[in-house]
């Protein structure tokens, strides 16, 4: 099935979590946050959230600065 | 024509703001943090007639502030900011009430910042103070606008904690931000500093004119300022966070 990354499409083979996914590609959970199409997902909700085909997923760094 | 038609013309001409610095005058908005977004921002509120402001910062103004902090000059150095942005304003506009607080460090100091406001702008300097100062609001009911800024990114999202629907919905600051590590501090350019200051002002009086556009009520939007792009994601509600659970119903 096809993700949609930050922009770019992706081919996965297997079922996933939205976690498995975020790992497979070295994305730190710390200091990051994440949405599937378009909505923030919580990052406690990552090991649960089941990725289906044609979703988007975005990835971005938290600031803090002011 | 009075001096208050003349001076708010301009932005009256804005079929939207027709009124609004009628509506400003009696608006009261608490700034924390007058940094590098803080500042600014306070000055354009001021500008646009906001009645009363309150600025909330223990810092002094230094050297290394000036790149950004382009509210403050070298005759403030040592100064506290909360005193030299009052004065930048009082000479902008003396009808403005300024009142200065130093650091809101308990519940008690809030709530005395806090009565009355009508909208609280969250402009600190880290996130752990921010997740605290969140947590207060949260509890005062006070609509609260988050700005975050940093590198070449920025993030800004208003939080209707007024508005028991939009908790339910969307949370509150800390389902978006714990259960994560300070975020390290980067370099940063004035105009990226500028330009962040500058869209939180424009949220915060487009929301007390009342004219706030629905497709931004309860979003995130996400700058990368090297390539002037954004993105924007709606807010969600954290099933498990411990901070809005009490007031999302
Ligand atoms: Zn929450």
């Amino acid at each position: 099935m096809q993700i949609k990354f930050n922009g770019k499409l992706q081919e996965i083979s297997n079922e996933m979590s939205l976690q498995q996914f975020l790992t497979e590609r070295g994305i730190p959970a710390d200091g990051t946050a994440c949405a599937v199409n378009e909505e923030i997902v919580a990052k406690a909700g990552w090991a649960d959230f089941m990725l289906q085909d044609g979703m988007q997923v975005d990835v971005f760094s938290l600031v803090a600065g002011g | 024509m009075s001096a208050a038609t003349e001076r708010y013309a301009r932005q009256a001409a804005l079929p939207e703001f027709a009124h609004s610095h009628e509506r400003f005058a009696r608006t009261r908005v608490g700034v924390i943090g007058v940094g590098g977004l803080g500042a600014l921002c306070s000055y354009l509120l001021a500008g646009a007639g906001i009645g009363e402001l309150r600025l909330s910062d223990n810092d002094e103004v230094s050297l290394s502030n000036l790149h950004r902090q382009v509210l403050y000059d070298l005759s403030m150095l040592g100064q506290t900011k909360t005193a030299c942005a009052k004065q930048r304003i009082a000479a902008l506009d003396p009808a403005i009430q300024v009142n200065t607080y130093g650091a809101l460090t308990d519940a008690a100091s809030f709530a005395n910042f806090a009565k009355g406001l009508n909208m609280v702008l969250l402009l600190t300097d880290t996130q752990s103070s921010r997740l605290t100062l969140s947590d207060w609001c949260l509890a005062h009911r006070l609509p609260t606008l988050i700005a975050c800024v940093s590198g070449y990114s920025g993030m800004l999202a208003l939080f209707n904690y007024a508005a028991p629907q939009f908790i339910a919905q969307h949370g509150c600051y800390r389902c978006l931000c714990a259960d994560n590590p300070e975020p390290a501090v980067q370099g940063i350019l004035g105009p990226t500093a500028a330009q962040l200051s500058a869209a939180t002002a424009q949220l915060a009086l487009q929301f007390l004119n009342g004219t706030l556009a629905d497709k931004l009520q309860g979003c995130l939007t996400l700058y990368d300022f090297s390539t002037q792009s954004t993105r924007r994601f709606k807010l969600k509600r954290a099933a498990g966070c411990g901070g809005c659970r009490e007031y999302a119903d």
